[in-house]
């Protein structure tokens, strides 16, 4: 034990970990005698507060916010006696207000996170008691180091665990894990081997060695430690013996295992990296217009200090002593000296200033953002009953990009499309096998089976296929001789159909379970016994001896039932030779299909799987050294597998080296890329003529499948000699020793046993469309957003993909790069780039001399993932990026993820443009994470994608409405709350200012400090936040049905750089009607400050709130509620506070003061006159602009008007199709070329000419169209 | 969510339904009244206005015309025992106040129908800046028992005499040591002497409420400026004196803006000759001047006016409130002209900009 005492100090790269059976359990874990006591408990703790710590240190993190430290320094300087301005305990209001928002905010967050650790430490596992000597049920926070832990199928790891015993006899474990890598194949651990335990069963009690594992890292593919058997024998450990947690026990019965890493210390939780903040497109404008403000103030604040000066210097010099002037004679001269004076001013007008800032800005536009999210997940359009989700809202600041999209980068797998793969067509020995859709005697077939075949992972076996007659034919005449024992000399192409199922069928990494799995431990840890679970005998992996013999005996019944049932129905084929039914092995296979269960790592083994198994071709077990399949011709074999060749993406194929049971053959089968594998086909494939029309037939057929959008496999083996596998396995051993270059070597060896090899054919798997892909599609195009394709499937299949989307039409020209040097890249880039410009020029002059000839050749482009790795090196990426923008559509394919997030950084940086990554899979995170806007498709593909992205959805589709709809309003609302927030602060500031020029720059007051305070947070917050959530300049409809709109925010079109000018100028204006007219008024009268600034102030929030009003684009109770109850608050507020006698708040005792000004009736005269003189220019301007300069909402708005007008006619007048089919003529017409003219970026300067051109047909057309419509009104 | 957290996909608890509740309020689908700015449509709008605005503008302005104001700025007036020397000079030596330079004006007057008020108006006089208005401690004002140490610390350099902690100015700071202390009196036709009220000046709720006297007068001095106690303001009437005199009150009201009037007396009517307001005629008025404005370049005007539901005598708001109006008519008129000629044009311009730009 000396290793314990040295731990921390010495010897710190590892942690000893003891049993904690072999620790008297009187012991806490947590004392120090107790040998685990430094390692953290399995206890996590998201939160970044408790009770008590939650004020200081949330404080403490608001004030790393810069604005937040300026208005603590303001605060902290009306502190300073010389220069306060407003009352001290007022100007705090605003900010406690903002930091307690936040505060509340951040506290509800910790919350959420507080009870989703409560929840994930309350979670049940069963962990061994040592004193009961059973396992018993406990809490995942409960699980210590050292721990032994018990797991069933399908449990989720609770600590990082050292697998020690699985169900499985060879030890091992599966586990899914994607909750941390994203990659959601199944992956397989191995239980410690060598431990002495005799062979018999692993003992918790019993085990008492101790373990040296390394200190915790937050690398997941490293581990290290060992297992001391006794002093000197130690059992090495590493990654395949540690169960991680997070990730989920999957085919497996139940695994039991030690605890060595818990809670903070696990290895997901050491790479739990904390959400990364996005900033949106809009908030850096209003960032740069703070800027501005920034700006404005400091000029403020000099001038008034400047005034300040000079004003006083004015009376200095006047008189000597000043203390004739009643209103500055303050004591000693030298202390009012201008430049001091003008010195402490200065700070005073920061405090008055300060509202130039505008304090509340984001922390509103943050609560705008959560209210919008909120709704965003409301939205029923947005849900999917299928999968029974809606909308994500994983990130919450950036819901405006949305609305500012300008390039969408799609996955195709499982974005696109749905990721359910089907098998669809094959080819044998150059024989096409083409699976038509079948006539109306499928139909009953099908509709059985989509019942059983649900679009899931791990689903029955049995596929939704139509089975090709000619197919069957050839298994059946198979099955027969067998069957009868006719010894014939079988042909090869039949031979070789054989083999190609069984390839379909055993090629591959497919495990299969034949029964959920089931643990024979309860919840709470007791042992149940299995035979009151039901007789049922699925129980093949059943540990206990007892149950396996019953297994067995009635698999074999089964088995020989299948076997009479597969003769009786040959027997049917044969009598009436009519393939209208299923062969041989379908009713058995339906027999176990409800217990039969494949579980794959992708999608497409598993169409290959349940096609084979349709055929009878049936893969029944598969364990690590064997494969039991039940083949037709020979029923049930059990192929000894000798090795697995993996998949990787340089050979892109994997094998298996197979050796048959009865012949001792040993046969290798491949499948791969069709360019993967036709290259190392056998010699005979080029030299024998039968051979060669073979292989030209399969190649013929790949390409059509690809045309069909089929991704393709090609099949096919190599019979190996003896000598020839033992002098590769003697390779491939040295290979695989070798500690330096083994991946290398490995991968030579691979491809050395992979030549010289047979073709058996190819097949063909549909990845069906999602609904509503190619309308989507179309309609961002109409948008203006520029869709990408980024695949890292091959590239006929992503061209086909494209087409069959619609983000290709027949019309356009496809340019394909594909090069496999740098120079050659560079030249095809050059080239196509050069024809593109030259073609350009062409049609311009075309175009001038005949203004008829249709808009310019499109062009789309695609790159395959070599020519990719050229095009993004740095010489050549502006040639590449310049090329991709002359193209409407761009297709990568055989990309890889690296090379999906690099592309998408390349438009990101380079163009400057807003960028979205859609996908769904953990190949998609680099782009989902590099992007503007990262969305995942919570589907099948693991939750990885999900995880990183900012936005899930359910379906493609919905993405239309995430950005048309969505996207847009948010942009339209923050940004007009944005400007508003500007407007509001810059009125109150001028008003202030004008005041400062007739108060001797001195930072006099005439409005109540409560009311400037309170402005912002009460009187007029609300109502430009209620616009903020619930405004639309236009229907959900108008904006999905006339995409174009779209483009307002993609150009960034509402907030622009002259917003703040706009918003300047205005409230410039504004400021002064208030003010001078005010001034005016007032001359001649006895009129005190207070009740001077009370009739300001009324003006100002009267102005401020019909100003919300004129920006209000739709009217619903909400908003008049709140602009009629704010106006209200103010004002009673102003009239209650001003009932109440109180001195607080010095100088403005603001006793009776509203009392008084509003009964006098010049008030309500000027108020109304300012209200009118004030929002006059801006009613002027905005309706001229509406009637002569629309923007596209603008007419949408005023069709929308029309369209109703012409409803009301239709009611009244009573002649209903005439008049609607007359509004419809109006709406298509204008959506038809809306369609029609889409631009492209990059011929801007050319569009001006093609547009002009195109004015005259156009208008004749619309006016054509409108009269139509309106005489047809007339009619009426 | 951390990757160790365990969702609730794989325990198989999924049946919960997430389908979003399809309320018009959730779904954002409220019926909404969509207004839009068109020329069209602000037309009515814009009429309405000058329709409103022009009579109430004529209004105002017939309301200010029919007031009847006087005004004399007397800050240059002779010295009446050294008729070779103003006021003004008389001052510009003196320091200390406390002297009286009293000046005489025989002025003719109009008449005026109706309560008339008499004003003092300065101009110049920056009651607004902020040092001046903080200047002041309202709960001494209050007569709340405030302890000389504990007056606000705004009134200084006038809140103790002399930086003694124990002798306070009653009231303190600068707007209080400032009180205007001129007084004027008006004599009609050398014989009848116009009646001056002292009361009825200050705003009720100031005098009700917000000014009390103290209980004693105990620690406290007459501001350094001042010629008397505050104590001593009205020895004639109680309920005029101490921090109760109107005076002070309205005084303590200090002015928005830099030339202002303040109220000084209210003419009494129940004199038989001022019955219905002040006969024309020569009035001698009679000033006390003994507070100095040159050192600031101001003025000092004694006011004599009618007063109307408007307040006094300003064209201003009713000039702007007919320009206003007639903008108002002229735009309408402009907007129609645009609606009849370009109107119905103008809409289908409308969509063919929309085809131009997409």
């Amino acid at each position: 034990m000396g290793n314990i005492i040295e731990r921390g100090k010495t010897t710190p790269k590892y942690r000893t970990i003891v049993p904690n059976c072999t620790v008297d359990p009187a012991i806490p874990h947590s004392h120090k005698s107790h040998p685990n006591h430094g390692y953290l408990s399995n206890k996590i703790q998201t939160t970044r507060y408790s009770v008590i710590t939650f004020l200081p240190k949330n404080l403490f993190e608001q004030f790393h916010r810069y604005a937040n430290l300026y208005f603590l320094f303001v605060v902290a300087l009306n502190w300073v006696p010389e220069v306060n301005a407003f009352a001290k305990e007022i100007t705090m209001l605003p900010v406690i207000f903002v930091l307690g928002v936040t505060a509340i905010k951040d506290a509800f967050e910790d919350f959420r996170r507080y009870r989703s650790d409560k929840k994930v430490n309350f979670h049940n596992c069963r962990k061994f008691s040592c004193i009961e000597k059973r396992y018993v049920k406990t809490e995942w926070h409960d699980i210590h180091v050292g721990d032994f832990v018990h797991l069933s199928c399908n449990e989720i790891i609770p600590a990082d665990i050292l697998l020690l015993r699985s169900s499985d006899k060879e030890g091992i474990c599966h586990i899914e894990t994607c909750n941390i890598d994203g990659e959601n194949n199944l992956k397989q651990r191995y239980s410690v081997k060598g431990l002495n335990t005799k062979g018999s069963e692993f003992d918790p009690s019993g085990f008492r060695n101790n373990i040296e594992v390394e200190q915790p890292n937050c690398d997941i593919y490293k581990f290290k430690g060992y297992i001391f058997k006794n002093e000197e024998n130690k059992i090495a450990l590493n990654t395949d013996n540690l169960l991680l947690r997070g990730c989920v026990i999957r085919n497996t019965d139940f695994i039991e295992g030690i605890c060595v890493y818990a809670g903070h210390e696990t290895k997901a939780l050491l790479n739990n990296r904390g959400p990364r903040y996005k900033r949106s497109k809009l908030e850096r404008a209003i960032n740069r217009d703070v800027v501005w403000c920034v700006v404005l103030l400091l000029f403020l604040c000099f001038f008034c200090a400047i005034g300040s000066g000079i004003w006083l210097a004015d009376y200095n010099t006047l008189k000597e002593n000043t203390n004739l002037v009643p209103f500055i004679s303050f004591g000693d001269l030298d202390q009012y000296s201008p430049l001091y004076q003008g010195f402490i001013v200065f700070w005073t007008y920061v405090i008055i200033y300060q509202a130039v800032i505008p304090l509340p800005l984001y922390v509103s536009v943050e609560l705008v953002k959560l209210g919008q999210v909120y709704f965003m997940a409301q939205d029923i359009e947005f849900y999917h009953p299928e999968s029974d989700k809606r909308l994500e809202c994983r990130a919450l600041n950036i819901t405006e990009d949305l609305g500012q999209i300008q390039y969408v980068f799609s996955d195709k797998t499982g974005t696109l499309t749905e990721n359910i793969m089907e098998f669809k067509s094959c080819t044998i020995g150059g024989i096409d096998y083409p699976h038509l859709p079948g006539e109306d005697d499928s139909s009953e077939i099908s509709e059985v089976d989509s019942k059983i075949s649900i679009p899931s992972r791990n689903s029955s076996v049995l596929e939704n296929l139509r089975l090709e007659p000619a197919l069957q034919r050839e298994l059946s005449n198979m099955c027969l001789r067998s069957l009868d024992s006719v010894e014939l000399v079988i042909p090869r192409h039949v031979q070789r159909v054989q083999e190609f199922f069984l390839l379909m069928a055993v090629c591959n990494t497919v495990v299969v379970s034949h029964h959920p799995h089931e643990d024979n431990m309860d919840e709470s840890g007791f042992l149940t016994d299995p035979q009151f679970q039901g007789g049922n005998a699925a129980y093949v992996d059943q540990p206990l001896d007892k149950y396996l013999r019953l297994s067995q005996s009635s698999l074999l019944s089964v088995r020989s039932k299948t076997r009479s049932v597969a003769s009786a129905s040959s027997q049917d084929l044969r009598d009436t030779a009519t393939p209208d039914g299923s062969i041989g092995g379908s009713s058995f296979l339906s027999d176990m299909s409800s217990r039969t269960r494949y579980e794959a790592e992708s999608p497409d083994e598993l169409a290959l799987v349940k096609a084979a198994s349709t055929y009878g071709c049936r893969l029944l077990k598969r364990s690590s050294e064997t494969v039991v399949v039940w083949l037709p011709a020979e029923g049930e074999v059990e192929l000894e597998i000798l090795h697995i060749l993996p998949f990787d993406s340089t050979r892109k194929r994997m094998s298996v080296i197979l050796r048959h049971p009865l012949s001792k053959e040993i046969t290798l089968y491949t499948k791969g890329a069709d360019s993967a594998i036709l290259s190392v086909l056998d010699k005979s494939f080029k030299d024998d003529d039968e051979y060669r029309l073979q292989r030209d037939q399969t190649i013929e057929c790949i390409t059509q499948y690809a045309m069909k959008g089929l991704r393709t496999l090609c099949m096919a083996k190599r019979v190996l000699k003896e000598g020839e596998y033992k002098a590769w396995l003697v390779e491939y051993l040295a290979a695989s020793a070798t500690l330096e270059e083994r991946e290398e070597l490995l991968l030579k060896s691979y491809c050395d046993i992979e030549t010289n090899l047979d073709l058996l054919g190819a097949t063909g798997i549909e990845d069906k469309l999602q609904d509503g892909v190619p309308e989507a599609i179309a309609k961002l195009g109409e948008a203006g957003i520029k869709l990408w394709v980024l695949t890292g499937d091959k590239q006929e299949t992503a061209i086909q993909i494209a087409y069959s989307t619609k983000l290709f039409t027949k019309k356009q020209e496809v340019i394909q790069l594909n090069a496999t040097t740098k120079e050659e890249a560079e030249a095809l880039l050059r080239h196509h780039s050069e024809q593109i410009s030259k073609d350009y020029k062409s049609s311009i002059k075309e175009h001038n001399t005949d203004p008829s000839t249709p808009i310019f050749r499109e062009y789309v482009l695609v790159i395959d993932g070599t020519t990719l790795t050229f095009a993004l090196t740095e010489e050549l990426d502006p040639i590449f990026l310049a090329l991709c923008q002359k193209c409407k559509a761009v297709v990568c394919c055989r990309a890889t993820p690296i090379q999906k997030g690099n592309v998408v950084k390349l438009v990101k940086e380079r163009l400057k443009k807003m960028t979205l990554a859609i996908g769904d899979g953990a190949n998609d995170v680099s782009m989902i994470q590099t992007a503007d806007i990262g969305i995942g498709i919570s589907g099948q593909e693991g939750m990885q994608a999900v995880m990183a992205s900012d936005f899930a959805i359910a379906q493609f589709r919905f993405l239309l409405r995430l950005l048309l709809v969505h996207g847009h309003w948010n942009y339209f609302r923050l940004s007009n709350f944005a400007a508003f927030m500007f407007y509001k602060s810059l009125i109150t500031v001028f008003i202030l200012f004008w005041y400062q020029i007739f108060s001797g720059f001195s930072g006099s007051l005439m409005i109540d400090s409560l009311y400037l305070m309170l402005e912002h947070i009460i009187f007029t917050a609300f109502p430009p936040f209620i616009n903020g959530v619930f405004d639309k300049d236009t229907s959900a409809e108008n904006l999905l049905d006339k995409p174009y709109l779209y483009k307002a925010g993609q150009n960034s079109k509402l907030y622009t750089k002259w917003t703040f000018g706009i918003v300047f100028l205005d409230s410039l204006y504004q400021s002064m009607v208030i003010y001078f007219i005010n001034h005016y008024s007032y001359t001649n009268y006895s009129v005190g400050i207070w009740e001077f600034g009370t009739t300001i102030c009324v003006c100002m929030i009267l102005i401020i709130l019909l100003q919300i009003g004129l920006e209000t684009n739709s009217w619903v109770w909400i908003q008049w509620l709140f602009l009629i109850l704010s106006f209200m608050v103010f004002w009673m507020f102003a009239i209650i506070s001003n009932a109440i006698f109180f001195t607080f708040d010095p100088p403005s005792n603001p006793y009776w003061v509203m009392e008084n000004t509003i009964s006098q009736a010049i008030h309500s005269c000027i108020a109304i006159f300012v209200c009118v003189l004030a929002l006059l220019p801006r009613v002027i301007i905005k309706s001229i602009q509406f009637t002569f300069f629309p923007t596209d909402i603008d007419v949408v708005k005023q069709q929308t008007r029309e369209t109703m007008t012409t409803e009301e006619i239709k009611q009244d007048g009573g002649c209903d199709n005439v008049t609607a089919s007359g509004h419809d003529n109006v709406t298509a017409s204008g959506h038809d070329t809306a369609q029609s003219m889409q631009t492209d970026d990059t011929s801007i300067d050319n569009t001006e000419t093609r547009v002009n051109g195109m004015n005259g047909p156009n208008m004749d057309n619309t006016t054509r169209r409108r009269d139509q419509s309106q005489s047809i009104v007339v009619k009426c | 969510m951390a990757p160790g957290t365990p969702t609730d996909s794989p325990q198989g608890e999924k049946t919960k339904n997430r389908r979003p509740k399809d309320t018009k309020f959730k779904q954002q689908k409220l019926p909404a009244w969509q207004p839009i700015l068109t020329a069209n449509t602000v037309l009515p709008a814009f009429f309405a206005i000058g329709v409103a605005f022009i009579p109430l503008g004529v209004a105002l302005l017939v309301t200010s015309n029919n007031i009847t104001e006087f005004v004399l700025d007397y800050t240059n007036c002779k010295n009446s025992q050294n008729p070779n020397e103003t006021c003004a000079k008389f001052f510009e030596n003196v320091n200390n106040t406390g002297l009286i330079c009293r000046c005489e004006q025989e002025v003719e007057l109009p008449e005026f129908k109706g309560q008339v008020y008499m004003y003092y108006g300065l101009t110049n006089f920056y009651q607004n800046h902020r040092r001046y208005v903080k200047s002041r401690d309202d709960n001494q004002l209050n007569g709340q028992s405030v302890g000389v140490s504990s007056l606000n610390t705004d009134c200084d350099p006038y809140r103790t005499v002399k930086g003694n902690d124990s002798e306070g100015y009653a009231p303190c700071g600068a707007i209080a040591n400032s009180l205007f202390n001129d007084s004027y009196t008006m004599v009609f036709n050398n014989s009848v002497p116009v009646n001056l009220l002292k009361t009825g000046i200050a705003w009720v709720s100031d005098k009700s409420v917000k000014f009390n006297n103290p209980s004693n007068w105990d620690h406290m001095h007459k501001p350094p400026n001042w010629a008397r106690p505050v104590w001593e303001l009205d020895v004639n009437a109680t309920s005029n004196n101490g921090y109760k005199n109107e005076d002070l009150i309205v005084w303590m009201r200090t002015a928005a803006l830099p030339s202002f009037r303040k109220l000084y007396r209210r003419i009494d009517h129940s004199q038989t000759e001022f019955k219905d307001g002040l006969q024309a005629g020569t009035y001698k008025i009679t000033i006390d001047y003994s507070y100095p404005v040159t050192a600031f370049q101001g003025t000092k005007s004694i006011i004599l006016t009618t007063t109307s539901w408007l307040g006094g005598k300003n064209p201003f708001l009713g000039i702007a409130y007919l320009v206003v109006g007639s903008l108002c008519i002229i735009l309408g008129v402009i907007f129609s002209v645009i609606q009849l000629k370009w109107g119905k044009r103008s809409v289908d311009m409308v969509n063919i900009t929309s085809r131009e730009t997409y």
